[in-house]
């Protein structure tokens, strides 16, 4: 009966328009989300209501292909000019405009879609086969556990960033301050504004980000420009493929890039970026040769490229089995399931089964089309970097304006942009990695939302509350200094050994 | 009496800019800190009982105590390090580029809603083709004509979003 | 379809060459931005969505949505406060922003001086919701047990001052119930608390409630929407029913010529008569009770007196 209803499925989406409708919106997505300041969430929103007077199929596939899509266009300009098109491509930048300016851009290209493809497609896999259990496992997450969790990750994060550790811990700090202006998260009492009106709203992440990584980009090439009109990186072109061999070498980073983009995917508020992180971090710290990362090393593109997409997976999981949304991009997606009269949760997979499965199926396939599309089109974006920096450069930086601008037409956002591109500028000049800032900033909100509700919970016995009803966070705070002082024991360890 | 002035003097020559850095963290904790009281509100009570969980002043004091505590342990540790300022070997002239290309930006940024997306794009993106070195005449009318249009036309007609008009014709 | 012409017509309208001002008085003669300030994704974006795939073949431009979250609503508000009041931007929220907020922090608006309501286009009634296995079984029971142990109860809400607080809160109030309250950041992951466990009771919209295991004690606000389910009104709770249930609006700002907000309120009217209109918001489980922007110009200087005695008793 089971086996029937996953055939069934997997025929109602062997239509030639649906092929189409996934690739057309796998494209859109691409274009959309390689362009910075235009997140998945607003292409997804605009293309909401085209999805309200298609048919179920092909509408709620359509919407998945824009996701998917969008997800990896943010790597590409990513990878070749330094800009994350997306927040998820940030830890991409680490390696991937190294590998540019080594004349690989195309293999990083390659290898970010491959790795994409494969994060993606697993996780998928893997929620439609435990989708249950998935459930049963993210009802167990609450604020407690997150807090645990985020804290883990932040020191994860510190420990492997490249260079020392104090200074990682100030860009942290600094990071985290950064986060505090404007409203606090809980009780939305401005903070810092020093009685500037637009400060209330906060600093935003996007301005943040393409001030950080584009600015500083804009600005180290016009330190030289007479020197450079012709660039060494223009006549590399775009070089050679992807070799398969390297994908091979590549491959347990991949899978080790899934799981923890798996994982982190079923804790609700921790999205993308930070598994993006987590994943390059995992790879460095098990890497024989981690002074490689951050030099152009193949594995540091693919091991966040698996690790975004592989949280789209679990993802969905709260969406489909409870009908409840867990971000803004799955909020979307319910809009477009509920104007179809569809409500997903227990019922719908009861009353419509083979449609559910159905558009699990599509999940699957649109990953498939993905890879198909982007192989074709890399070659395309690859040649972005012929371009000869005296056009690249103005071209980067309206780029950068019209994105942040459109995201929330703040003129406040763009003179912040301008200043993070300074401290950016200043910060890497002066040997700062920049990645703990934005992990701190990023992570700051939701870490004190839920240690607020974690104090609200547990009614004023913080102590008692966890020890007695919340093992798991328990269990994680006991290993966080755990894995701290195994971490930073291999590091040193290594450092030993290289003279 | 010598050695310590000795040890005092490797001191002094060993400060650098991770030295400075650090005590500038010092002092931002600090002030920090002391900002606190006056930036930041208390919550609403319910019931008698806070509705936050935790004050809103707790995050920014402990980060204001760490950067005191991170920046002191880093100000030590950099009277051992020798890395070199990226600074130190810049010259002149790249200032001076920098300090162009900064003008330009926020003038761009403070004229985007007076004039409009597409004036201010156009005017920048060729003035910086052609302080950059570039003389193709062609080049320079794609980066600096064509390529904004297409985004002005791509983001405000296709994708529906806003960027600031042309101040004629409203 | 004269892509020639269209192109060039369209390079000539971004350069702000092509315009009409020594043309007749067609308002509108080009797009309408209505500005929403609350996040993509929510309940207020999907029916904005709705509304903007119908509304641009009454009026006959485009209405194009500018989503401008941030600071509780303030930012997109404070910017729709500043357009000219040319009839050309639109802001689309809700009672609780719109009449609530500024008891709450100061701001650099005033909401009903700097604008003028155009069409209310439906309410949103909540429900306070408990588990199914939950040992209440009427909305007295939790009362009881409340007022027995106070503090105990938890009450997850959507965030602080939000759809789900303020009527919560109001009744709580209303009851003489102590409980804890517990912020959660949206209807989503208080619905997910509440099934792991770790709130006792919340509220949710009945959209939302047709998929789940959730038990429905007290309906808020006068229209009985479901079967054996209270409504405030029949309790008694008469204020929380006026406060409580949230009023989806449509304002433009104040300064607006009056033919133009003839027009667009007539608009409204009309699109509360589209039949795809009231289909899509069917399917969102969204009611469509609308009421013309005259009328309630004048609900929402009640509103305002009422959310003023509330946050006031909490010595907000």
């Amino acid at each position: 009966m089971m086996f029937d209803m996953l055939i069934d499925a997997m025929l109602m989406l062997m239509r030639l328009d649906i092929l189409l409708m996934i690739s057309g919106g796998l494209v859109l997505g691409m274009l959309v989300g390689a362009l910075p300041g235009f997140t998945t969430v607003m292409a997804m929103a605009i293309v909401l209501p085209i999805s309200f007077f298609l048919e179920p199929i092909l509408g709620i596939p359509f919407l998945i292909g824009v996701y998917k899509g969008g997800i990896f266009g943010g790597s590409i300009p990513a990878i070749l000019v330094n800009i994350p098109g997306t927040g998820a491509s940030m830890a991409t930048t680490l390696d991937g405009p190294a590998m540019t300016r080594k004349g690989q851009s195309r293999k990083a290209l390659e290898i970010a879609l491959v790795a994409s493809v494969v994060g993606d497609f697993l996780s998928s896999f893997g929620t439609i086969l435990i989708i249950g259990p998935i459930a049963m496992i993210a009802l167990l997450i609450g604020p407690p556990e997150i807090s645990a969790i985020l804290l883990l990750s932040l020191m994860i994060i510190v420990m492997s960033s490249s260079g020392n550790f104090l200074k990682g811990m100030v860009m942290l700090l600094i990071g985290m301050f950064l986060a505090t202006v404007g409203q606090d998260p809980v009780g939305a009492m401005v903070r810092f504004d020093f009685n500037f009106y637009p400060l209330q709203a906060g600093i935003d992440l996007l301005p943040l980000i393409i001030g950080l990584f584009a600015i500083p980009e804009i600005l180290f090439a016009i330190e030289q420009r007479r020197e450079a009109v012709v660039d060494p990186a223009h006549t590399k072109a775009q070089g050679e493929r992807l070799r398969w061999s390297e994908l091979m070498a590549c491959g347990r980073t991949i899978l080790r890039s899934t799981a923890i983009g798996g994982v982190i995917g079923m804790v609700p508020g921790m999205g993308q970026v930070v598994a993006a992180f987590i994943g390059y971090s995992a790879a460095k710290g098990a890497s024989k040769h981690p002074e490689t990362f951050g030099q152009g090393e193949i594995e540091g593109v693919a091991a966040p490229e698996a690790a975004n997409n592989a949280v789209n997976g679990p993802t969905m999981v709260p969406l489909l089995t409870l009908g409840i949304p867990g971000d803004n991009i799955t909020a979307i997606l319910l809009g477009a399931f509920v104007a179809q009269g569809l409500r997903p949760g227990p019922q719908l997979f009861q009353d419509q089964g083979t449609l559910v499965y159905a558009l699990l199926f599509s999940m699957l396939l649109a990953c498939v089309l993905l890879l198909v599309i982007g192989y074709l089109l890399t070659p395309v974006f690859a040649r972005v970097v012929t371009i000869s920096k005296a056009y690249l450069v103005p071209l980067m930086l309206i780029f950068a304006v019209g994105g942040t601008y459109v995201y929330r037409s703040n003129p406040m956002d763009l003179y912040f942009m301008i200043g993070f591109g300074l401290f950016g500028y200043g910060a890497r000049k002066l040997h700062f990695d920049l990645t703990p800032l934005v992990m701190g900033f990023i992570l700051t909100p939701p870490l004190e939302y839920a240690l607020a509700q974690s104090m609200l919970l547990s009614r004023g016995d913080l102590l008692g509350y966890l020890v007695g009803t919340r093992p798991i966070a328990v269990g994680i705070l006991v290993l966080t200094p755990v894995l701290i002082f195994w971490l930073g024991y291999r590091q040193r360890k290594q450092r030993r050994v290289r003279p | 009496m010598t050695n310590d002035m000795a040890r005092a003097g490797s001191v002094l020559a060993r400060l650098n800019f991770n030295s400075a850095v650090a005590l500038a963290v010092v002092v931002l904790g600090i002030v920090i800190w002391l900002l606190v009281p006056y930036q930041v509100a208390e919550p609403p009570v319910f019931f008698g009982r806070s509705s936050v969980g935790i004050s809103p002043k707790l995050f920014p004091q402990m980060i204001a105590i760490g950067m005191v505590v991170i920046g002191a342990l880093y100000f030590i540790a950099s009277l051992s390090m020798r890395q070199i300022s990226g600074f130190r070997g810049l010259s002149a002239s790249a200032y001076v580029n920098l300090g162009v290309v900064l003008i330009a930006m926020l003038a761009y940024v403070a004229l985007l809603r007076p004039l409009g997306y597409l004036a201010t794009s156009m005017g920048v993106a060729t003035a910086i083709s052609f302080y950059y070195g570039s003389r193709n005449l062609v080049g320079i009318g794609l980066t600096g004509i064509a390529a904004p249009l297409v985004i002005y036309t791509l983001f405000t007609r296709y994708l529906s979003v806003s960027l600031p008009p042309f101040p004629w014709g409203s | 379809m004269g892509t020639i012409r269209h192109t060039i017509l369209a390079i000539a309208a971004a350069l702000g060459v092509v315009s009409a001002p020594a043309i007749a008085e067609t308002y509108p003669d080009r797009p309408i931005t209505m500005i929403i300030p609350l996040g993509a994704g929510g309940s207020h974006d999907l029916n904005a969505r709705v509304m903007t795939s119908v509304l641009p073949q009454i009026l006959g431009q485009p209405v194009v949505v500018q989503l401008m979250p941030g600071a509780g609503g303030q930012i997109g508000t404070a910017a729709a406060a500043s357009a000219p009041a040319d009839g050309y931007t639109l802001l689309f929220t809700h009672n609780f922003i719109d009449e609530l907020q500024q008891f709450v922090t100061t701001l650099p608006y005033s909401p009903n001086d700097d604008f003028v309501a155009v069409s209310r286009t439906n309410t949103a009634q909540p429900v306070l919701v408990v588990r199914n296995d939950s040992p209440f079984q009427t909305f007295d029971e939790l009362i009881a047990y409340a007022q027995e142990n106070p503090g105990q109860l938890r009450f997850g809400h959507s965030g602080n001052w939000g759809a789900f607080m303020v009527p919560g809160l109001a009744l709580m109030q209303a009851a003489e119930a102590d409980v804890t309250l517990i912020p959660y950041q949206g209807g989503g992951p208080v619905i997910q608390a509440l099934l792991a466990g770790d709130v006792d009771f919340t509220f949710a919209f009945a959209s939302v409630l047709a998929g789940q295991d959730l038990r429905p004690l007290l309906v808020v606000g006068d229209q009985p929407m479901l079967d054996g389910v209270p409504t405030t009104t029949e309790l008694g709770y008469d204020q929380v029913s006026e406060i409580g249930v949230m009023n989806r609006v449509v304002l433009a700002p104040a300064g607006i010529p009056e033919d133009r907000l003839a027009i667009l309120r007539d608009a409204f009217e009309q699109l509360n008569e589209d039949r795809t209109y009231l289909r899509l918001l069917d399917r969102l489980g969204e009611n469509s009770d609308m009421m013309g922007g005259a009328e309630y110009n004048e609900v929402r200087l009640r509103q305002a007196e009422r959310y003023r005695a509330l946050v006031e008793s909490f010595g907000g």
